[in-house]
């Protein structure tokens, strides 16, 4: 069908097209670049947003990254130092950080390194410091807002992770009702509205994920100590020999009754 | 004009070039798998960056580089898992380097993942059916189709996830590159008559794909 040839050639020259664009950011990304092209390039970048961010992207990955992705092969937990990340979407905070660095490697049962993505309710935040927030400024949600934690594993876990989520608010300290999913390969969510999670309806509230691959690990002392932290420049995630810990805090508005 | 990685790194890299060298790198000491590992990850790098800035041209206020470290590892891991046996079907007497046989498989497995709720949980990247130009795009004719480059790139995409790296490499050569049978059937060492039958085979691909957008509602083919 004649339709169809042109389909199939025009499919062809945007395949042509993308390949002739993409050439020289692909050599840029495997280091086939001379210095002189890579430098040509560099300043193209400064000119134009976009090819910035081509430039960005295309920047040839860090040969110690590289040489741990390939460590990962053997089983070793990936220790990449990331930069922590923040997603700003519509109006919802979603602020995206790694975590975890890996397990211990004299750990019997080490867990993958994890990637968090924490995204809270209605609050709009552009990436300020989470870890040297302090009470005033904690994200303000309602109760009815949806929360997600979400912890992806930057390798395929050997063994399914053991998962506690646990709360501290005007309450006291205690299990939340609600449980975390964890998926085949890993990845842990607990996700659900705010209220609900943390059994509270307003006031200021902790959320602690502890993940363990042991099952030694005394997941309820590592939660109480999560918990116990101040909120004010503290650490929000803590790594043990065979665990992994995340703190998320958030204020919960009160609803007001209509008059 | 260019140079090549492993003249840029020295000796931490090597590029097989038969099956014998890939299988050596594979069950040799683990020093030569991580030297193939380093060969290969910036072309994975390469093929996960190009999917990701095209798939986020229009997002805003976020950098893509952590995600695409994540999903570099990601297909790194992927094509070593089973015993490399993605790795192991790479058969360089089809006329294609090991370099390029990961590249078109990265760029399928990117896709893929992007595309998987199932392999990717929970994902945080948008699906395909859902960017914002696709959702607004009007309803066009086929004749539409052919003429507008954003229907024809998702179709280049959703090719590239669909066909195995061989059918990609006949394409590239006969319709991208619009080489005669003749040429592509010598540089693969196949014959005319098997080539002609990859060309029917993937004009019916094209055209599966097409439907199968139609089908999504991601452009339309009537009007």
């Amino acid at each position: 069908m004649v339709e169809d040839e042109s389909l199939v050639r025009g499919v062809a020259r945007a395949m042509r097209e993308l390949d002739d664009s993409d050439e020289k950011w692909l050599a840029l990304a495997e280091g086939r670049l001379s210095p002189e092209e890579r430098e040509k390039l560099e300043l193209e970048a400064k000119e134009s947003p976009e090819d910035a961010r081509k430039f960005e992207a295309y920047s040839p990955i860090d040969e110690g990254v590289a040489r741990q992705m390939a460590a990962s092969l053997d089983g070793n937990p990936v220790r990449r130092q990331r930069v922590r990340r923040w997603i700003v979407s519509g109006s919802a905070l979603a602020a995206s950080f790694a975590i975890f660095l890996g397990s211990r490697p004299e750990a019997e049962d080490p867990l993958p390194a994890f990637t968090a993505s924490v995204r809270v309710g209605d609050a709009v935040e552009r990436g300020s410091a989470l870890e040297t927030r302090g009470l005033s400024e904690l994200p303000s949600t309602r109760a009815d807002s949806t929360i997600e934690v979400l912890l992806r594993p930057a390798s395929e876990a050997t063994r399914q992770p053991r998962v506690v989520v646990w709360i501290q608010s005007e309450r006291g300290r205690f299990a939340s009702p609600v449980s975390a999913e964890v998926a085949d390969n890993g990845a842990i969510r607990l996700r659900g509205e705010v209220g609900a999670i943390a059994a509270a309806d307003h006031g200021p509230v902790s959320v602690v994920l502890v993940v363990a691959s042991s099952p030694e690990a005394d997941m309820e002392r590592i939660a109480a100590e999560m918990l116990s932290l101040e909120a004010d420049g503290m650490r929000r995630s803590q790594t043990g020999p065979s665990w992994q810990a995340i703190r998320v805090d958030a204020l919960i508005r009160a609803v007001e009754e209509p008059r | 004009m260019s140079k090549r990685p492993q003249d840029i790194k020295g000796g931490s890299h090597i590029e097989p070039r038969s099956r014998e060298e890939l299988r050596g790198a594979l069950t040799g000491a683990p020093h030569q798998r991580h030297a193939l590992a380093l060969t290969l990850i910036p072309v994975i790098h390469g093929r996960v960056a190009r999917v990701l800035v095209r798939k986020r041209s229009k997002s805003k206020g976020r950098g893509l580089r952590q995600d695409i470290e994540d999903l570099t590892q990601d297909v790194l891991v992927r094509l070593f898992e089973d015993d490399s046996k993605i790795l192991r079907r790479w058969n360089p007497q089809r006329g294609m380097s090991l370099r390029s046989y990961v590249g078109l498989v990265a760029e399928r497995k990117v896709l893929g993942i992007l595309r998987s709720r199932s392999r990717s949980p929970w994902t945080e990247f948008p699906e395909p059916g859902n960017d914002e130009s696709l959702i607004n795009a009007r309803a066009v004719s086929i004749q539409g189709q052919i003429e507008s480059s954003e229907f024809l790139e998702v179709m280049a995409e959703r090719l590239t996830e669909r066909i195995t790296p061989l059918g990609m490499r006949v394409f590239k050569l006969l319709f991208v590159e619009q080489r005669t049978v003749k040429e592509v059937a010598t540089q693969m060492q196949t014959t005319a008559g098997a080539l002609y039958v990859w060309r029917n085979r993937l004009s019916r691909a094209v055209a599966e794909v097409r439907a199968e957008l139609e089908e999504e509602g991601v452009l339309y083919g009537g009007g």
